[in-house]
């Protein structure tokens, strides 16, 4: 079986279907552990995303530390896979039964007539030999042809050989077919018995007379008189001479043959002006006895549809027998047929479009319950016998009495096939409807009128009138409820919304926003101010509530403060000066050191400055300073120094006491 | 004193902070005279040449939603109703709430011969959609800018005026609150278009297969217009799901992102 199937592969890989049996094939071959390794596979990986070549580059290094574990999880998937697969596998197969049948197209025959017997083996099979057949001794086989077929199903193979015997009998009576018998793989295989009853026919066939005269009493149907006795002929005739406009008719063109040919002959159809054609298939072919001869008939037809009314001459089809080496070409050419084309009767009704034929109708809507201006669509479905292409949509006259509705063009759809030698077929109208009022909309039926000719009148039929619930949509002009006396817009048609006017500049493709520096910086810039207010307000905050640190962070200040007084006093009143450099230095003290300025002492200055581990000359030169100021205040004669240098000398102690506090960790 | 030197600080750098933004707003543009060249084409009629216009812009760089706009509507009326939709799709990215574009894709989509199964979307969910998608992804960007501008300028207020701090921290919720919102709908949209960037069928029929090439299987075919996402590249071929979870290998220029 697979040895067939890769040989069909190898002949047409292209295909579709054998694709699908090559993935089938593939696994059937007990490949399932590498099948299911790459299911495993797939199942562990990471969905990628669409840019996957980063994807796959990470997931390696990430995955490897887990590997050993995750293989010894896979080989647990693996195994229980494995015994899901072989219990599901084994019975699977155990099924798939071989079956060998026999049949017969019928059981009572004439002696003129052929019988065929198909024996079949159908099932999951690799080998199929020949059949062997019982020995028929009143049953001459005249031919035989096989024919092989496969089918897979969800990966079940399914493959059928059929034999086909032809077979004669020598003369009447009830046989029995024994039972035949087959190996298929090895295995014997056999049919039931069948048993068939034979009449004397009205030429005896068993032996063929010589001479032409017993072909003149039984001419076969439908064979001309020109039949015979000769190798090859040719004729063609239609079934129904005199048809109706557009009723159909079938064009039969027949090709007997008694001898073998070397090549493929060629038929050139006639001209069917006048007509609608068809093809039919497939070809008939069958053997018949004409003039003590068997040809072999082959019978190829052609559904015509009249389209006008008057006599009709179909001019002769022509066979074209390409010659071999020694002989050349051999044409066969019919007689022309004439076909008398009756006219439909006169009393039509109003909407009769020209159909001929048995039609139904359909119609519905998908969906029943929309929104204005949501559209629905509405189908029609003609089907029926005749000739479907050339049908008229029911549903175009209706088109203007639908106000409630935009409607657009129909799409159509058609099938046709053939039901034995009639053409059926079916139209399907599709077409978008929308809906531009709330309510329940109906729409009105759809009718059809056609002619029946085996009725020999005209008749009609009617779709039942279909509602449509449409809700309230968004408001339009069309759908606001006017008031009285007003009418509402009636929207002809819909088409799309027209095209914007070029503005005079455009929009170039930029890199975004959020690409730019400048729109991060725009991020940064607030929480910085955030930042710089909150740590100001903090400060703010404690200046407020600690009198220690307020004074101290005033302390340098204010001094500076009164030192500038003092410098501007010297020249003018040398008094002040000499108080304010006293008290720039003792408030100075006391606000850093957060003691109260009136009692500072001398002692005092000395003692807290010698704790904060001030240099013992700077200390003496800050007691310097105030012994001095004192002085030139109460004794400014015997100072003997000027103001003007008591305050540089104070501004300068200031600053260094200033350096050696905030020096200090306190 | 100093307390009006310090407000007059911050103010000013609110202010700059602003004008950064939006002078970065302001963008680099092109003129609209081919356009109009390509308006007059369609207006004759010549659809096809109007859309060749309006490309002709597309390929130079111009990424204008009116521009892309015209160009779905001039392919629609020449026929074309893959490329159609993808221009409308496009436009739409950029006028999200523009009328007009909605109208005609949904006409568009109307036409279009697949009939896609999409999952039933809960009211809530499509409203959520609609919310997140009024603004386009720069304008969302603009937005929380400004909304943060506005945020930190409240709390430097709250911290300046302390008697008004119940006021400025009330705004403040209020302010952070919308700003949280945009952030998460641009982190939504950014996540959603990067996970599976949308794409539209534009070859009149694509056969989807079940792989990368020629050889493989036929699964289904899908017809010009369809609306797919596009989960995988590889090569020429891209690897698309449909709303239903229907999945397959199309040839990537049949099926460009949106």
């Amino acid at each position: 079986m697979n040895a067939m199937m890769t040989e069909k592969n190898s002949k047409n890989r292209r295909t579709q279907i054998n694709a699908d049996e090559r993935r089938s094939s593939h696994l059937r071959k007990s490949a399932f552990i590498p099948a299911s390794i790459s299911a495993l596979f797939r199942f562990c990986r990471v969905k990628t995303p669409l840019h996957c070549s980063q994807g796959i580059a990470k997931f390696p290094s990430s995955a490897r530390p887990r590997r050993r574990s995750r293989a010894r999880l896979n080989a647990l998937y693996l195994l229980t896979l494995l015994l899901l697969l072989s219990t599901l596998a084994v019975p699977a197969l155990a099924q798939d039964a071989v079956t060998f049948s026999a049949e017969v197209d019928r059981t009572t025959l004439s002696t003129d007539q052929l019988l065929t017997l198909t024996l079949t083996v159908s099932g999951d099979y690799q080998q199929v030999g020949d059949p062997q057949l019982p020995l028929m001794s009143d049953l001459n086989v005249v031919g035989s042809s096989r024919s092989s077929q496969f089918s897979m199903v969800n990966g079940v193979v399914s493959a059928r050989t059929a034999f086909i015997y032809r077979l004669q009998p020598t003369r009447s009576g009830n046989f029995t077919i024994a039972p035949a018998t087959i190996s298929v793989d090895g295995t014997t295989y056999q049919t039931d018995p069948i048993e068939i009853q034979v009449t004397q026919g009205q030429a005896p066939t068993s032996t063929p007379q010589e001479g032409d005269s017993g072909a003149a009493p039984t001419p076969p149907p439908g064979a001309s008189g020109g039949l015979s006795g000769q190798d090859l002929h040719v004729e063609a005739d239609v079934t129904d001479p005199t048809p109706f406009v557009g009723q159909q008719t079938v064009y039969r063109f027949r090709f007997y043959q008694a001898v073998n040919l070397f090549g493929q002959p060629r038929l050139e159809w006639p001209n069917f002006n006048g007509f609608w054609s068809e093809a039919l298939t497939p070809n008939n072919v069958y053997e018949q006895t004409a003039g003590g001869r068997r040809y072999r008939v082959t019978e190829v037809r052609q559904a015509l549809f009249p389209t006008t009314a008057g006599p009709v001459t179909i001019p002769p089809a022509q066979l074209i027998i390409p010659g071999d080496f020694f002989n050349a070409d051999v044409t066969l050419n019919t007689d022309a047929v004439m076909v008398d084309v009756q006219p439909l009767p006169g009393d039509a009704p109003d909407d009769f479009g020209g159909a001929v034929g048995q039609f139904e109708i359909e119609a519905w809507v998908e969906p029943t319950e929309t929104r204005v201006n949501e559209p629905v669509t509405l189908f029609l479905r003609v089907a029926g016998a005749g000739n479907v292409s050339t049908l008229t949509d029911p549903t175009a006259s209706v088109e203007e009495t639908l106000t409630d509705w935009r409607v657009y063009d129909p799409q159509v759809n058609i099938e046709v096939g053939q039901d034995g030698e009639i053409i059926r077929g079916e139209k399907l109208f599709e077409r978008l409807l929308v809906p531009t009022q709330a309510g329940e909309l109906t729409l009105p039926p759809f009718a059809l009128s056609y002619f029946d000719p085996a009725a020999d009148k005209y008749r009609r039929v009617e779709t039942p009138p279909l509602t449509v619930q449409v809700a309230p949509g968004e408001d339009l002009p069309g759908t606001t409820p006017g008031g009285e006396g007003k009418q509402a817009i009636d929207v002809l048609g819909s088409d799309i919304r027209h095209i914007k006017a070029a503005p005079p500049t455009l929009t170039m493709g930029r890199a975004s926003l959020t690409a730019q520096p400048l729109y991060w910086l725009g991020w940064i810039l607030p929480i910085l101010a955030v930042a710089g207010v909150w740590i100001w307000e903090r400060r703010q905050r404690r200046l407020s509530s600690d009198v220690a640190y307020a004074r101290a962070q005033r302390a340098r200040r204010l001094a500076h403060k009164r030192l500038a007084q003092a410098r501007q006093a010297v020249g003018t009143d040398p008094d002040a000066a000499y108080a304010a450099v006293a008290r720039a230095l003792t408030d100075y003290l006391g606000d850093k050191f957060n003691l109260p300025a009136a009692g500072l002492t001398h002692d005092a200055i000395q003692r807290v400055l010698a704790e904060q581990a001030i240099p013992g000359d700077l200390i003496d030169r800050t007691l310097n300073c105030l012994t001095w100021a004192d002085s030139g205040r109460f004794a400014p004669r015997a100072a003997g120094r000027g103001a003007g240098a008591l305050v540089a000398e104070a501004e300068t102690v200031l600053t260094e006491l200033e350096d050696a506090i905030t020096q200090e960790p306190s | 004193m100093k307390r009006r030197r310090l407000t007059a600080i911050t103010l000013t750098l609110f202010l700059l902070a602003l004008t950064a933004c939006v002078s970065q707003a302001g963008p680099s543009t092109a003129s609209g005279a081919q356009m109009a060249v390509a308006n007059q084409r369609y207006e004759a009629g010549e659809f096809v040449a109007a859309a060749e216009g309006y490309q002709a812009l597309v390929d130079a760089g111009v990424r204008d939603g009116q521009l892309y706009y015209n160009l779905g509507n001039a392919y629609f009326k020449s026929g074309d109703l893959g490329r159609a939709i993808l221009n409308y799709r496009r436009a739409q990215r950029l006028l999200p709430r523009d009328g007009d574009v909605d109208a005609n894709l949904k006409l568009a989509r109307a036409q279009t011969r697949d009939r896609i199964e999409t999952e039933g979307e809960a009211a809530l969910v499509a409203l959520a959609r609609r919310i997140i998608h009024w603004l386009t992804l720069e304008e969302a960007a603009a937005v929380a800018l400004g909304l943060w501008i506005v945020l930190c300028g409240l709390v430097t207020g709250a911290l300046l005026w302390r008697k008004r701090r119940r006021i400025g921290r009330y705004g403040a919720g209020a302010v952070a609150g919308l700003l949280l919102l945009t952030l998460l709908s641009i982190g939504v949209r950014r996540w959603d278009t990067g996970r599976e960037p949308p794409a539209v069928v534009v070859a009149p029929e694509v056969t989807v297969r079940s792989g990368p090439g020629e050889d493989y299987l036929t699964e289904f075919a899908l017809h010009a217009g369809a609306e797919v996402r596009l989960i995988e590249q590889r090569g020429d071929w891209v690897r698309l799901v449909l709303p239903g979870g229907l999945q397959g290998w199309a040839p990537a220029a049949a099926v460009p992102e949106v």
